[in-house]
């Protein structure tokens, strides 16, 4: 019988001790997926052209990649509370494969957390290190994101390239963000902090913003293409319109 | 009968259970170093089969074996010569063991662990399917599958090969993938003239050296300074983006590529952007071969893509219309640079060479 007390409490230690975590104490997960949207519905990317209200143009979308990069959650203060400056994730909506998943394993703290905050592009010691020199998978390996940009000693943030027609025009659109001064800036306020600690979230890429705001892009009129140089500004105000295409999915 | 004799009948028993047929046990195998070279990326290589010293020397000995194909005539290596970096000795199409005529370019064989998609259509996920395509298909080896399993599991010496370096008894086509398999991924080339310089050992001519800044510079047909935009296919050390892509070579299709395989329209005309190492050895050029010489691939962006090809890389955006407007001198520079790319080891690396020589 004191053998059975003996075994029934080391069950009992055992269980705590595997349950510790949903009980509040360690650390917990953050999945963040992305999926591309035109007027809040799914993108059929290389078949449909979708209209832009404001411009009468019609843009159709073949390729959205993107290099994201330190990532922070934030209280309602605006402080970091906590921050994954190493934590770099290739995006691509319409890749083969595609890759729409950013993953944080175990290191979520039990804190509010009010709104996150992450970059297109990596850090600019990332953005001219060796290519070379990163592991196979990684995001930053060329073979795995093909966004390294050799002739520039960097990498593309953002590759976005589509076609567009209008009254005159039936043609094809690129737009390469790349250069340090360049690297945008995502903010997400997290349905006014119910964030706990093992999240899901699915951020959805709005692509009309880009061409519809803050910044309206005509390609036919602004310039169907960009690598980010002598541009007159092209890339940055796509870019700033990136920033703004996030959303939180609601369920 | 006590705990003790219990434990070792249970031990007996699964032992039994673990040991191959006949009780031999399959022999322990070395493990194959990749080695990447300088510059190059990490490749990632297929975790369920570790390349080892064995299964690397069998796939070798399988490559250039005719006993694969239908009559015993051919083997891999009679399209894919080490000499033309494993390339159709510049044939435009491949003749099958009937005399039977292809209608693609025999594909270069070298740097296949960076690699995904495979043949022109990206028909085959992995390098283990690409590998028994060949074999079995129709223009080409035309052998019936089980032939040649007979053939390789009657043979002594494939029977050991296999039992080394897989360890089974009966060879399935599965064994027979996985061997290829580890002899084309350790087929590597990077030690051309492009690599010494790039590591600090050698330096480029002038003309190598303009031709590395038009390669890498974008299109701009309405400026002098503007470039051959060939960086965004062909960009990063490895030279191909991996992408498939119509590069506008038809205004109306005849090969369907990418789009024969995925049955969607906005995949037709498009095929595997290659490698643009070893240009030297591996002419005739495009999915059909249809150009012979760098030359006229150069003129060919330079004055003659099609705008109207259906699925047109969005790359190509900046020299549509215009065409590039290259000079002359534009061209043979750009030629010298890419003669930098040429890699020599591959043809003679003693590693990817013939055994039955």
């Amino acid at each position: 019988m004191k053998h059975q007390h003996i075994v029934f409490a080391v069950l009992i230690g055992l269980a705590s001790l595997t349950s510790c975590d949903k009980l509040g104490g360690g650390p917990g997960d953050l999945t963040i997926h992305f999926g591309a949207v035109v007027h809040n519905q799914d993108v059929h990317f290389e078949v449909d052209k979708y209209y832009m209200p404001q411009t009468g143009d019609s843009i159709g979308y073949s390729r959205v990649d993107m290099i994201l990069s330190g990532l922070e959650l934030l209280d309602e203060d605006g402080e970091v509370v906590v921050a994954f400056p190493d934590n770099y994730q290739y995006i691509s909506l319409n890749g083969n494969p595609t890759s729409t998943t950013w993953e944080f394993d175990g290191v979520i703290p039990r804190k509010r957390i009010a709104s996150m905050r992450f970059y297109i592009g990596p850090d600019s010691i990332a953005n001219h290190g060796d290519p070379s020199l990163w592991p196979a998978g990684h995001a930053l390996n060329p073979t795995v994101c093909g966004l390294h940009w050799g002739w520039a000693g960097g990498y593309v943030f953002a590759a976005l390239e589509g076609s567009y027609r209008n009254d005159s025009t039936d043609a094809l659109w690129l737009y390469h963000i790349g250069f340090d001064d360049n690297r945008m800036e995502v903010n997400i306020p997290l349905d006014g902090g119910k964030f706990d600690r093992q999240q899901e979230l699915t951020l959805n890429v709005n692509l009309d913003e880009l061409f519809q705001g803050p910044n309206t892009i005509r390609p036919d009129v602004n310039g169907n293409s960009s690598h980010s140089m002598n541009d007159g500004g092209l890339a940055a105000s796509v870019g700033e319109n990136l920033e703004q295409a996030f959303t939180l999915a609601i369920p | 009968m006590n705990v003790f004799r219990q434990s070792i009948v249970m031990l007996a028993g699964a032992a039994l259970l673990t040991s191959c047929p006949g009780g031999e046990r399959p022999p322990a195998t070395t493990a194959y170093a990749f080695i990447t070279p300088d510059g190059l990326p990490p490749p990632s290589l297929p975790a369920d089969n570790p390349l080892t010293v064995e299964g690397l020397l069998l796939g070798r000995q399988l490559f250039y074996d005719p006993i694969l194909s239908g009559d015993s005539t051919q083997s891999c290596s009679s399209c894919h010569d080490p000499v033309f970096a494993f390339t159709d000795n510049g044939n435009q199409f491949s003749e099958g063991i009937d005399g039977s005529i292809g209608d693609r370019n025999s594909m270069a064989v070298f740097n296949m662990a960076w690699h995904k998609g495979f043949f022109w259509d990206s028909r085959a996920a992995t390098l283990r399917e690409q590998a028994l395509g060949p074999i079995t298909n129709p223009v080409e080896m035309k052998a019936d599958m089980a032939d040649v399993l007979y053939r390789l599991n009657a043979s002594d010496r494939y029977s050991d090969m296999f039992w080394k370096a897989f360890g089974v008894k009966d060879i399935t086509e599965n064994e027979l993938a996985l061997a290829l398999e580890q002899f084309m991924l350790s087929i590597v080339s990077g030690k051309s003239k492009f690599d010494q310089v790039v590591a600090g050992d050698a330096t480029f001519t002038d003309s190598e050296q303009r031709g590395l800044t038009l390669f890498n510079s974008e299109a701009n047909p309405n400026s002098a300074t503007g470039g051959a935009d060939c960086f965004h296919c062909h960009g990063n050390a490895l030279f191909t983006n991996h992408e498939f892509m119509n590069n506008g070579l038809d205004s109306v299709l005849t090969d369907l590529g990418l789009g024969g395989h995925t049955g969607l329209s906005h995949d037709e005309g498009k095929f595997k952007v290659p490698s643009l190492r070893n240009l030297a050895y591996t002419a005739p050029y495009m999915h059909d071969g249809r150009f012979s010489s760098l030359a006229q691939v150069i003129e060919f962006y330079n004055s003659g893509v099609h705008p109207s090809s259906p699925n047109i890389s969005t790359l190509m955006v900046d020299f549509l219309n215009g065409g590039l407007n290259l000079s002359f001198q534009d061209k043979l520079d750009l030629i010298a640079f890419l003669t930098t790319l040429n890699d020599p080891y591959i043809e003679t690396d003693t590693l990817y060479q013939n055994p039955f020589e």
